[in-house]
């Protein structure tokens, strides 16, 4: 019941905009709060795993990231569409995702001997100041045609805006020009929502999203997942490491997935989606590792279910738990390969079904996405009595998004996501030498 | 109808009894103020308040949003955070002291001074005393406890909790002496004293006392609430003067 019912809220996670596995999981508390401790995590390993699946659905067919990591999905999804070849870009996509949570698990069985040296050196100030300025990096030198001086622009202006709001290492806020609602930082739903759906959504005004895309072979993805096993390879492997970052697990892993990939072939979206999509769902899965070994959540949402786990008995301290902690984690494989088969099984045969909403005229469904974007935007800025703060925002960055429209923007996202990240890492890089 | 008519009388005559009360939840789910908040409210309302939660998210938000605000509300709050917030306890919003609890200092490689991690919210006065160190800041008390795992600070200065996480860990811990953190609770627009009684029964609830107890939290008991007032006033300025 709880497999279904975490899958069920994976599936609307992935769906919709703005709802991830953290609301989900604030949406489930009354139901499965008072649980037994493995029901919760299985109910909460279900969620996290569909929603990795799906939330690339609609970015691929209509241009709306389900999750905050499906933007690579949602900028490469777009030249599918294009070719009329959105199935294909679903069907790999699928299949990526399955392989990804297949290396991770191998991943972990081969290291798991090793784990906590390696994740005590994954969480340092050093390793992350080191994978962060690489990512800035790659960010700089692969997008927009190679564009450095474009992409150092868009990521100066992502910081720029990453930064207001309170600090991450001193005790005032930045750029807040004394506006109340801005001392907190812009949102990160209208941020992302207002600089790409808009655009994305204007961009494909005028093409029939889904409804025209080519029939599909069930061997097609197949053929491309064994055509294309480097990369399916290399995304799992960045994707894991990556997903143990405290903080930026899965949007680091799909991005740094997506950046090398697009540096090593910046001419083949088949090999970005399958590289994004594979690091995205072995990054989910080993960002739920240091909490099941150690009792460490790095998540919003795994702190939640943190807390779910303690009242329903876990104890708190896990460092003195470890072996038996592997040995849980051994037990909980075989329902990670059940959800990943209902993942495939749901984002690529049924993902006609589960977009059948889309069906409608090209017009109504895009006026249909704005508004529900607005909502979402009031909805979520309600939960912080600033939902007209929250539309505005959406508002102002929905018209930079579109004047910029001819830019792939991934850059100013991906920097205003880790803007006070990169604020207090080398600020702490800075105090360790001098 | 003459059933239905009492039935409505009934309701309406609860309905006017039950008193408003928002309560502001700040801090992140899972987090102590996220779950103390959601504890009181279930409370609260089953002993007749008509409470409304407020999410305020961050502490800062929190902190604007209860200075504003016009109608009855609650929330609660910590005194080392006054160091460093525009809110602070005072006689005419303190309702009531939940829970008194030590700080920390844990470390691993037997050294006397170096680097300190600590949550940017934590002055960083208190631990002067105890040896020469360099303040590394941290976002909140989970950087600092992985930060210390990860090996990067030489000592890591953080709350009860974190600290016991870190002893499983192989850390060893010692309170920092001379200061404390005392989670209050507070409020405006309202009855301070009734408040205080209904606080002070949701604070001796079962599910209450299991979480405090759960956490090694030391509860203030037998002593009134003009005493706890005196008590935090002091450790508040203990915190607002260090530096």
């Amino acid at each position: 019941m709880f497999f279904l019912l975490g899958s069920a809220a994976g599936i609307l996670a992935g769906l919709l905009p703005g709802v991830g596995v953290l609301v989900s999981m604030i949406l489930l508390y009354p139901i499965i709060h008072t649980a037994e401790t493995h029901q919760i995590i299985l109910c909460y390993m279900s969620v996290a795993a569909i929603v990795q699946f799906v939330g690339t659905i609609p970015s691929v067919y209509i241009g709306i990231p389900g999750e905050t990591n499906s933007m690579p999905a949602l900028v490469e999804g777009a030249k599918f569409m294009r070719h009329n070849r959105s199935n294909l870009a679903v069907g790999m996509c699928a299949c990526a995702s399955l392989l990804g949570s297949t290396i991770v698990v191998l991943i972990f069985i081969v290291l798991s001997s090793v784990f906590l040296d390696l994740f005590s050196v994954v969480i340092s100030t050093s390793f992350k100041a080191i994978l962060f300025s690489a990512v800035i990096l790659l960010l700089i030198v692969v997008y927009n045609n190679h564009k450095w001086q474009i992409n150092l622009l868009l990521i100066a202006f992502g910081i720029l805006i990453g930064l207001v709001g309170e600090s991450s290492v001193f005790n005032y806020s930045y750029l807040d020009f004394g506006v109340e609602s801005l001392s907190t930082g812009f949102g990160l739903v209208p941020v992302i929502c207002g600089l790409l759906v808009p655009s994305a959504l204007f961009q494909q005004y005028s093409r029939s999203a889904n409804a025209h895309s080519a029939q599909l072979k069930i061997t097609q993805p197949l053929l491309a997942m064994v055509k294309h096993y480097t990369s399916v390879l290399r995304g799992s492997i960045i994707g894991t490491f990556c997903g143990l970052v405290p903080g930026v697990t899965t949007i680091l892993s799909s991005n740094a997935s997506y950046a090398c990939e697009s540096k090593l072939h910046p001419n083949s979206p088949s090999k970005k989606i399958i590289a994004a999509e594979s690091a995205n769902n072995s990054g989910q899965f080993s960002s739920m590792l240091p909490l099941l070994l150690f009792g460490i959540p790095i998540t919003g949402s795994e702190i939640l279910l943190y807390d779910m786990l303690i009242n329903s008995g876990w104890a708190e301290n896990q460092f003195t738990r470890i072996d038996e902690n592997i040995e849980f984690v051994y037990q909980l494989l075989p329902w990670f390969v059940a959800v990943n088969l209902l993942g495939l099984i749901i984002s690529w045969p049924l993902s006609k079904q589960l977009l059948i909403i889309y069906k409608l005229p090209t017009h109504f469904i895009t006026t249909i996405v704005l508004l529900c974007i607005v909502c979402i935007c009031a909805y979520v800025g309600n939960l912080q009595l600033q939902s007209m703060s929250y539309v505005v925002q959406f508002l102002c960055f929905a018209c930079i998004g579109l004047a910029l429209r001819k830019y792939n923007l991934l850059p100013a996202v991906f920097a205003f996501l880790l803007a006070t990240e990169l604020e207090g890492i080398y600020y702490r890089v800075y105090l360790f030498h001098f | 109808m003459k059933i239905f008519a009492l039935l409505t009388l009934t309701l309406f005559s609860f309905l006017a009894q039950a008193e408003p009360l928002n309560i502001i939840v700040n801090g992140s789910p899972g987090g102590t103020f996220f779950e103390r908040s959601h504890m009181y409210a279930e409370i609260l309302q089953k002993s007749g308040y008509d409470v409304n939660l407020i999410n305020a998210g961050k502490t800062l938000q929190a902190a604007n949003l209860f200075e504003k605000i016009n109608d009855p509300t609650m929330m609660v709050w910590i005194d080392t955070l006054s160091a460093i917030r525009p809110l602070e306890a005072t006689e005419e919003n303190f309702v009531s002291l939940e829970y008194s609890a030590p700080l920390y200092l844990c470390n691993k490689n037997g050294k006397n001074g170096g680097t300190v991690g600590m949550p940017k919210t934590y002055v960083f006065g208190p631990i002067q005393q105890i040896g020469k160190f360099k303040p590394i800041p941290y976002k909140n008390t989970g950087a600092v406890r992985d930060a210390a795992i990860a090996k990067e600070i030489d000592f890591a200065y953080l709350n009860q909790g974190k600290a016991k996480t870190l002893e499983s860990a192989g850390f060893s811990c010692q309170t920092v002496p001379g200061i404390k953190q005392h989670a209050i609770v507070i409020a405006k627009n309202i009855d301070l004293g009734k408040l205080a009684m209904a606080v002070s029964q949701a604070q001796n609830n079962n599910d209450f006392v299991n979480w405090l107890d759960k956490r090694n939290f030391y509860r203030q008991y037998n002593i009134s609430r003009l005493e706890q007032l005196d008590l935090v006033l002091k450790s508040q300025d203990l915190w607002k003067n260090a530096e």
